[in-house]
């Protein structure tokens, strides 16, 4: 399949000859193209051979350029990796997000964190840095570093110069002088555009004057704001939710919170460190983070994990798959009211977190991976203490499947919620659960088998309800696939040693690996320059390709189905609880009352109605304890 | 009206009230909250009910290292919230910024921004950590209710832990918030 792609590129193109290579099984790799010869590519790419899927964009730093990454995919599933450069000085590059709707937030990420503009850029919330982020600061860019840039105070200090012998004071100053004047200059028309998002308002501000053109008849709207604050068990993120009635009319999504800048902390540490960063990227995916990090160090390194390891990895794998599904279960359960669900699945949910322990000394990141193997060994007494386990979990899961396909409270709350058809799940490039839902047989396990998987073929859960209903399903059905997939594991368990040696150093190159991690594919990019820390660590989590459909699935649905059908990517989202924002009366500012305020206000709300509530003695103790 | 501080102080110690608040945690320590709620662990046994809004809280339960981002919004909740009002911070994160510490966009620890009364330690914090941690804070507020005899139990105004220099909140009494 690769080769045909190379040579039908080469035929068209005839320029792109010996640029191309098959840089590993599925991968194709394009060396960096001038910019228009890069969208004629992708174009034809896209056009002609159907490669119609956006897996990621990535930003690099090469020196006096920023490099672009892309990487997309067709029906046959191989990753094209196009790459394209544009300078520091004018750093401008074509948005594709028309032709690749799921490039939205990669290309904001370019913009925020590399200063590229990105022109065509729709507008939106800024991501994923803070809105009060001083402008002209890129942190990814390599010259950027984070010790000079203060927290408190917001800004970034240049680390003070040795003094250059030949400096006048007086001409620096001037210079200097001169540059603040031209920094105040007017951007052009087109900067303007691609930079226009800086300025939105915060997204707390957003829900109290949204953006007018989602709602020209305006009077009958109500707009609602959801969160930061919720018993996250992902991100921290707002939603800004537009009614009519109670029907949803837009929805304006803004993430971010949970940006701590993970990316650059991996580049100025060693491999083996990074590690245990990568597993904390998420505490829920741990195990498929690290890894698709581990593959990639292992790739570059030249190194054969032993088949030990690999199976060891796909049981850990698994059965993080089997906690994060019945999680998962039991907040679809909390959303729609059936906390007895929620109670039962988490009660299950702990067996697979007590052989975790005992396996990793961890209930939550419990680090089993390390770089060329495992960690620890699964001995015949707790391969028993699983398979004991396992026809525990069976029997129950087995129950909730059959509670799912009958109980019909759960299908009227369920079925026809938070659609995302086939053809939309293609168009915004959802993947995971979401996808599998809607009848696209997508795993990677399958597509492109990894580790012990190459020996243990798995059978795709699919469905064709492409509803929240299908979601669960497809989430019940694969626990029973990884239920079998680790009793076959455990049969098959190879003898032989756990880890083989990893160099520190690693060789110059660049890897692309992606694993199936419980929510869908999880997609790593490492570039190494043959010393022990790496270049460039990019992290696609399988939650940032599933966002941008929800702003269509929630469209056109209700607001009391917004809680389960938020819940249904697995961003485990309970708008139960939500912070208030309370507006001030007179204004609608966004502003959000203080506990202080509120209690003045609410006084004089009953003084206007004749009663004095300062009378009332506990009101004054408050008042002393305020 | 002695009686309904009694109550309060009452009510404080027997049926605390918790909010969570993730503030850039990887999630581990998130689950590991909600876990400490469900059937193995249960706390509901002390009378520990997990609320949706500020408004309603006792105690304000942080996840994670402070990203910038959620800086301001986390003083929000805190204020939010009605005295006497207690923080916890949860993970080695919360507690000293954790493995995050130092990477551009996190403040680090929670006490970088808001008063915190009792700093629970791991990565990820165990339910049975979680569990000890409220209830050697239930006592340390019964023991101070008893203290100041039948006065309102002192919240963070009265014994503050002390922020460094450059806390976000400058007045302890929650009257002044931190500028946008
Ligand atoms: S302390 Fe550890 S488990 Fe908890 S949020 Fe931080 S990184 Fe995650």
């Amino acid at each position: 399949m690769e080769n045909e792609l190379v040579s039908a590129l080469i035929t068209q193109f005839p320029e792109l000859e010996g640029k191309v290579t098959v840089s590993k099984p599925m991968r194709v790799s394009v060396d960096w193209l001038p910019q228009d010869l890069f969208l004629k590519v992708i174009y034809w790419l896209h056009d002609e051979q159907k490669l119609t899927k956006g897996h990621n964009v990535i930003g690099t730093d090469e020196g006096e350029n920023l490099g672009f990454i892309y990487m997309i995919s067709g029906p046959d599933q191989v990753i094209v990796i196009l790459r394209t450069t544009a300078p520091k000085s004018d750093p401008r590059v074509p948005s594709l997000s028309g032709l690749y709707k799921s490039f939205v937030l990669f290309e904001r990420e370019l913009c925020d964190l590399f200063g590229a503009q990105v022109t065509g850029l729709p507008s939106g919330p800024r991501y994923p840095l803070p809105d009060n982020w001083p402008k002209e600061q890129w942190p990814l860019r390599k010259e950027w570093k984070p010790e000079n840039f203060d927290r408190q105070t917001m800004t970034y200090h240049e680390p003070a110069q040795p003094a250059a012998t030949t400096a006048d004071p007086q001409q620096a100053a001037v210079e200097a002088k001169t540059e603040a004047l031209l920094e105040t200059v007017e951007l052009g028309e087109e900067a303007k555009t691609a930079t226009a998002y800086v300025n939105q308002p915060l997204p707390d501000a957003a829900a109290a004057k949204p953006p007018a053109p989602a709602h020209p008849e305006g009077d009958n709207l109500i707009t609602v704001p959801i969160g930061p604050q919720h018993p996250s068990l992902d991100e921290p993120s707002t939603f800004t939710i537009t009614l009519e009635g109670e029907k949803v009319e837009g929805a304006v999504i803004g993430i971010g919170y949970n940006h701590r800048g993970l990316e650059k902390a991996c580049e100025s540490r060693t491999y083996v460190q990074d590690l245990y960063i990568i597993e904390r990227v998420c505490g829920i995916c741990s195990h498929a983070h690290t890894t698709a990090y581990c593959m990639c160090v292992e790739q570059l390194a030249g190194v054969t994990v032993p088949p030990r390891a690999e199976y060891i990895r796909l049981i850990v794998g698994e059965m993080e798959r089997l906690h994060s599904h019945l999680l998962w279960l039991g907040v679809a359960g909390h959303e729609i009211g059936f906390d007895t669900l929620f109670m039962m699945s988490w009660r299950d949910r702990e067996r697979v977190l007590d052989i975790l322990t005992v396996l990793g000394g961890n209930r939550i990141n419990y680090g089993i991976n390390c770089l060329g193997g495992v960690r620890r060994d699964i001995d015949p007494g707790l391969a028993q203490d699983i398979l004991k386990t396992m026809d525990f979990l069976e029997t129950e899961i087995e129950y909730y499947l059959k509670l799912a396909e009958t109980d019909s409270t759960l299908a009227a709350r369920l079925a026809g919620v938070g659609v995302l058809s086939k053809a939309d799940c293609l168009l915004y490039g959802a993947a995971g659960p979401v996808a599998r839902a809607a009848g696209i047989a997508d795993d990677v396990r399958q597509i492109e088998p990894y580790g012990a998987y190459r020996d243990i073929p798995v059978r795709v859960v699919t469905d064709d309800h492409a509803d929240v209903f299908g979601r669960t399903l497809v989430r019940i059905k694969e626990m029973l696939e990884s239920i079998r997939l680790i009793r076959e594991a455990l049969r098959l368990l190879p003898e032989g040693p756990l880890t083989v040696r990893v160099p520190r150093r690693i060789p110059a190159g660049e890897a692309i690996i992606r694993v199936e991690a419980p929510r869908g594919e999880d997609l790593h990019y490492l570039r190494a320059t043959g010393t022990d820390m790496p270049d460039r660590v990019r992290v696609r989590a399988p939650t940032e390709c599933n966002w941008h459909g929800m702003q269509h699935m929630l469209e056109g649905g209700y607001l009391s189905d917004v809680p389960i059908t938020i819940a249904a990517i697995d961003p485990c989202y309970s708008c139960t609880d939500r912070a208030i924002s309370l507006t001030g009366h007179s204004s609608l500012s966004g502003e959000v009352l203080d506990w202080k305020q509120l209690r003045e206000y609410s006084l004089q709300w009953y003084r206007q109605r004749g009663v004095d509530p300062s009378r009332i003695d506990v009101s004054d103790a408050a008042a002393r304890a305020d | 009206m002695d009686l309904i501080k009694k109550a309060i102080a009452w009510g404080s110690r027997k049926s605390p009230w918790v909010i969570h608040f993730n503030a850039g945690a990887c999630n581990g320590c998130d689950i590991e909250v909600v876990d400490a709620l469900t059937p193995r662990f249960d706390l509901e046994r002390a009378g520990v009910i997990k609320q949706g809004s500020p408004r309603h809280a006792d105690v304000l339960i942080v996840t994670g290292a402070v990203t910038l981002q959620v800086r301001d919004r986390l003083v929000q909740i805190y204020e939010q919230m009605p005295s006497p009002k207690f923080v916890i911070a949860v993970g080695a994160c919360a507690c000293s910024g954790g493995i995050f510490n130092g990477c551009y966009c996190v403040s680090g620890g929670v006490n970088t921004v808001i008063p915190v009364d009792a700093y629970v330690p791991g990565c990820a914090v165990r339910p049975e950590t979680l569990i000890a941690a409220v209830t050697k804070l239930l006592d340390k507020v019964e023991a101070q209710t008893a203290a100041a005899d039948g006065q309102l139990p002192p919240g963070p105004e009265a014994e503050p832990t002390p922020a460094p220099a450059a806390a976000a909140i400058t007045d302890q009494d929650g009257g002044e918030r931190h500028g946008k």
